[in-house]
């Protein structure tokens, strides 16, 4: 046993092997619900709210089904009053989820506002109303971030900001998600890229590398031998 | 060398485009240098001039792709809607070649000397047919050999102090090829990049020239590796002195030994000089309030130095925007593992597991050389050592002046990997310390625990940005 282990690579291998089967369950276990999201990176309150007031961001693609909207909301001047949330069909109008959220919430942190099962396609309109009394912030960032999704505060266009939306499934695991994290890498790479590249990747990287460097090693002990 | 690649064009390819540290302005640089041999203008402080650092090209795949929202937020993922990259598609079919050639403005890479970014002009027209991406990822998989030219140099250094043993050699170049923000870092567009390879070559020939009779061609391939290093980036300043302490040591064992005249030492030491003044003057561009000495200022970097490592004192004055305990951030979380805009990281513990094997490695290697488990001349330490110690000292001092101006940090682990053929030597040394019957196993389990830490920081990337 000491000698198989003095020649250094089995013991390379094993650690390898080790590694790769904890990245493994690492993934089974590691379990994500981001459905997808705008992608609006969080630097201010985009929308302040007085009692009665809504904010509605607009034509927000749905390239995902979700099952729950994330805001953030923020206190100003008090406890956050209680919210509505309403998601709408774009172009059908039709209301796809009307939702209550009770006051006291945590003050910026993200909420997690259940809307039922809404299919993938089309876009949608995604509605606060601060139900009042009191102000209430929903954080957000720039609206250029959001290009093709404009921002509006009862009924007026916000030219400066959008909100930061995630759109939440079902949580899987990283690991039943590694198709979909294929494709995704997939996108606004060269022209030969595609799904296919990472999984000869993972297949070269997982397999190839312990065996090359096992190999390696072999043939440095051989050598000094 | 192959598992390097391999694990290198796994790299380029999974991280999205301009998601390292100051890659959009290094792509820039890249891009005008590729198409026009010309150079961007330099930096100011006007937000609507920067965009015009950038092409066209390059500004609407970077919209498009939603890229400049990504940075150092990790709650927003990369672009994953197939119809974004479909409209970018169209809408980048009508641009014509001027397009991508209308960049050159401000860009807060243009101090830099261009030799890194002459280098990744082939690829760039390797893939000139093709569209934005295909040339930036041409690029960045064209800068991963940098990375396999640091491992043979590596391998070439071990080779030459242990006498071509193969188990060190194989540990030190291994060190180089599996560390990961190595590899981060090599996939990226990133003059960085280059860095590690010229100071490597830099180190290869140095030893050489002091292990070996000095021969024109030993001294002419150091002062090459030197100005190719000097011409990467204005870093490189502090491997000057180790140079020239190689060069004066290997001239006077000539003289004594009567190979060289005094006439003729002379006029080498002056070429030698004019050939590093020119590389100087190539990296003055970067160099700033850098060379502001003063020993006024001493007592005021020595209590930077003491705040960056250690707990304040109750007499100092602590340094505003300085991180309690900045040189475990320095060397330890952005010199291993912080990718992305330095925003994907591990969870702290991994951290300080990999801070007591850095440090057991570093001791070990020591260790090792003290005894003479691992012989080492003087020379050779004198060279390594001063070469460390400068780039170490030159950093401290070059972000110590930014806090008295600024206020503001910027030292990052990554400047430091020009070291990291240093930490391959003695983590080959370390290994020296074992039972010769187990240096094998302990070869090995520093190769596959680099492996493993591979795997694990292309999987974090990959959640940080597909999922």
């Amino acid at each position: 046993m000491s000698d198989r282990l003095g020649r250094g690579w089995p013991l390379l291998l094993a650690i390898a092997a080790a590694g790769l089967v904890a990245l493994a369950l690492t993934a089974l276990l590691d379990r994500r619900d981001l459905a997808f999201s705008p992608g609006v990176p969080i630097t201010r309150v985009a929308a302040a709210l007085e009692s009665g007031e809504t904010a509605c961001q607009w034509r927000i693609r749905v390239i995902e089904p979700f099952q729950a909207v994330e805001l953030v909301p923020r206190w100003l001047g008090g406890p956050g009053p209680a919210l509505k949330l309403t998601v709408t069909g774009y172009r059908s109008r039709e209301q796809r989820a009307r939702v209550g959220v009770p006051a006291g919430y945590p003050d910026n942190r993200a909420l997690k506002v259940p809307t039922g099962a809404v299919p993938a396609g089309g876009r949608i309109d995604v509605c606060v109303t601060n139900l009042g009394p009191g102000r209430v912030g929903i954080e957000g960032g720039e609206a250029e971030s959001a290009p093709t999704s404009p921002l509006f505060v009862d009924g007026r266009r916000n030219e400066a900001s959008a909100l930061a939306l995630r759109f939440l499934g079902e949580p899987r695991s990283v690991a039943s998600q590694l198709p979909v994290i294929f494709q995704r890498a997939a996108l606004f790479r060269p022209g030969w890229v595609g799904p296919w590249t990472f999984w000869a990747l993972t297949l070269l990287v997982g397999a190839g590398v312990p065996a090359l460097l096992a190999r390696a090693l072999a043939a440095a002990r051989e050598d000094r031998a | 060398m192959a598992a390097t690649l391999l694990l290198g064009f796994a790299w380029a390819l999974l991280l999205p485009g301009g998601q390292s540290p100051d890659e959009p302005a290094h792509i820039g640089y890249a891009q005008v240098f590729a198409e026009r041999l010309g150079f961007p203008k330099r930096d100011r402080d006007e937000e609507d001039l920067r965009e015009s650092a950038f092409s066209t090209e390059q500004r609407l795949a970077r919209d498009r792709s939603h890229q400049q929202w990504q940075y150092a937020d990790p709650r927003v993922k990369s672009e994953w809607n197939p119809d974004a990259e479909r409209r970018w598609d169209r809408k980048r079919e009508g641009l014509v070649d001027a397009d991508r050639a209308d960049g050159g403005g401000p860009n807060s890479a243009s101090g830099n000397p261009p030799l890194y970014y002459a280098y990744l002009a082939p690829a760039y027209h390797a893939a000139g047919a093709g569209h934005f991406f295909d040339r930036l990822f041409a690029m960045r998989m064209w800068s991963v050999l940098l990375l396999g030219l640091a491992v043979v140099a590596t391998w070439l250094a071990a080779g030459e102090l242990t006498g071509r043993n193969r188990l060190a050699q194989l540990t030190a170049a291994g060190v180089v090829g599996l560390q990961p923000m190595a590899s981060f870092i090599s996939a990226s567009i990133n003059p960085d990049a280059a860095l590690i390879p010229t100071w490597a070559l830099a180190f290869w020939l140095g030893v050489r020239l002091l292990r070996r009779p000095a021969t024109r061609a030993a001294v002419a391939g150091l002062l090459a590796a030197t100005i190719a290093a000097l011409l990467v980036k204005a870093s490189s300043l502090a491997l000057v002195p180790a140079v020239a302490l190689a060069l004066v040591v290997a001239a006077r064992r000539s003289h004594a030994q009567g190979r060289v005249r005094r006439r003729r030492l002379a006029w080498l030491g002056t070429g030698a000089a004019a050939l590093v003044a020119l590389g100087v003057i190539a990296t003055s561009g970067r160099l700033g309030n850098v060379v502001q000495l003063s020993p006024a200022a001493i007592p005021g970097f020595a209590s930077y130095l003491w705040q960056a490592y250690l707990p304040n004192l109750p007499s100092q004055t602590p340094i505003p925007g300085l991180a309690a305990f900045a040189g475990y951030d320095i060397w330890i979380r952005s010199g291993w593992a912080a990718f992305g805009w330095l925003e994907v990281q591990f969870p702290s513990p991994v951290y300080a597991v990999l801070a007591a094997v850095s440090v057991a490695l570093v001791v070990g290697g020591v260790v090792a050389i003290w005894r003479g488990r691992f012989p080492v001349e003087r020379s050779v330490l004198a060279f390594l050592g001063l070469a460390a110690l400068v780039l170490v000292a030159a950093l401290h001092w070059a972000e110590y002046r930014q806090f008295v101006d600024q206020q503001q940090s910027f030292l990052q682990g990554r400047y430091y990997l020009p070291l990291l053929p240093i930490g391959g030597l003695l983590t080959a040394a370390a290994l020296a310390n074992l039972p010769p019957r187990w240096r094998a196993a302990g070869a090995g389990a520093v190769l596959a625990g680099l492996f493993v830490l591979q795997l694990f920081s292309l999987g974090l990337v990959a959640v940080r940005f597909y999922v």
